[in-house]
């Protein structure tokens, strides 16, 4: 099979069309590696996700993290493809600033025929850990 | 816990009282938020939601997260007038099983309490879309903190 895949997810990811979700999160990629399944990216959360105490409300942190590791079961599959997220479990270590530069990694832990299991961190750019997530999700194939 | 020292407001007044608030954080606002039912008996609100079109991915369906966000907006909430408004409770973990798609638009989440403790909460709710149908459930564990001096 001639398909690049490293290449057609660098289209998608880096200037692609991109979904109004990735867009509310401030999705920026970093890197990934299709072989070893693991995305990074910045996010910065934007005033609008600001709960009563001024931080992030936990359901768009929750948002940052299905980007990223969503994007992780997306890219182990073997053509262009997509892992809609069956279910996430989330939990809100430190409080998420808003407006502030966060970096995210979504990571495949396992690949299997009918599901992907994933996990995902969200930390500061000094590396101190905000929340952690795992979920799983189902391959579906958009060739 | 200053629950019993606090008259407790009808669930009409209850509601009014958070209908009219002019204090509502920036996540309710986008988010589309309104609460429409108020159970105090049983511990249990309902909320209905305008979702924005912004929060779609890429096959137009809502993304999960903000599913995830109209759910606990409203399992907080339900922590708060349980607690007769002296707590907040910030989530510590919650797991979201998304069923179903959800299209922007209409969205509806019912909330309730499983335990309201002097360390720990616990919430559970559902977002139905506008058939009725349920298209999320999701399980909070939250820590009761009394409001600083508020209301």
């Amino acid at each position: 099979m001639s398909f690049d895949k490293r290449a057609y997810w660098e289209g998608v990811l880096g200037d692609g069309t991109r979904p109004p979700a990735t867009d509310f999160v401030g999705f920026d990629l970093i890197a990934f590696d299709v072989d070893a399944g693991w995305a990074e990216a910045a996010f910065t959360l934007p005033d609008e996700a600001k709960n009563p105490a001024g931080n992030a409300q936990g359901g768009f942190i929750t948002a940052a993290l299905d980007e990223i590791m969503s994007v992780a079961g997306s890219i182990v599959q073997d053509g262009p493809a997509m892992a809609p997220t069956l279910q996430m479990t989330v939990s809100f270590i430190r409080p998420v600033p808003v407006g502030t530069r966060l970096i995210g990694r979504g990571e495949v832990l396992r690949k299997g025929r009918a599901a992907i299991f994933t996990q995902g961190t969200l930390s500061l750019e000094d590396g101190t850990l905000l929340a952690q997530a795992t979920a799983s999700c189902i391959p579906r194939s958009l060739a | 816990m200053s629950e019993t020292e606090k008259p407790r407001l009808s669930d009409a007044d209850m509601l009014a009282r958070f209908q009219g608030s002019k204090k509502r954080p920036p996540c309710s606002d986008t988010l589309g938020m309104r609460l429409v039912e108020v159970e105090q008996e049983k511990q249990r609100i309902r909320m209905e939601f305008d979702v924005s079109p912004a929060f779609a991915n890429p096959t137009g369906a809502v993304q999960g997260g903000f599913i995830s966000a109209m759910l606990d907006e409203a399992m907080s909430t339900c922590v708060i007038i349980a607690s007769n408004v002296t707590m907040t409770a910030p989530t510590l973990e919650m797991k979201t099983s998304f069923l179903k798609r959800l299209m922007p638009g209409k969205a509806f989440v019912e909330a309730r309490i499983l335990r309201l403790g002097k360390s720990a909460a616990f919430m559970e709710a559902e977002c139905f879309d506008p058939d009725g149908a349920m298209v999320a459930k999701a399980t909070a564990t939250a820590i009761p903190m009394l409001f600083k001096k508020l209301g």
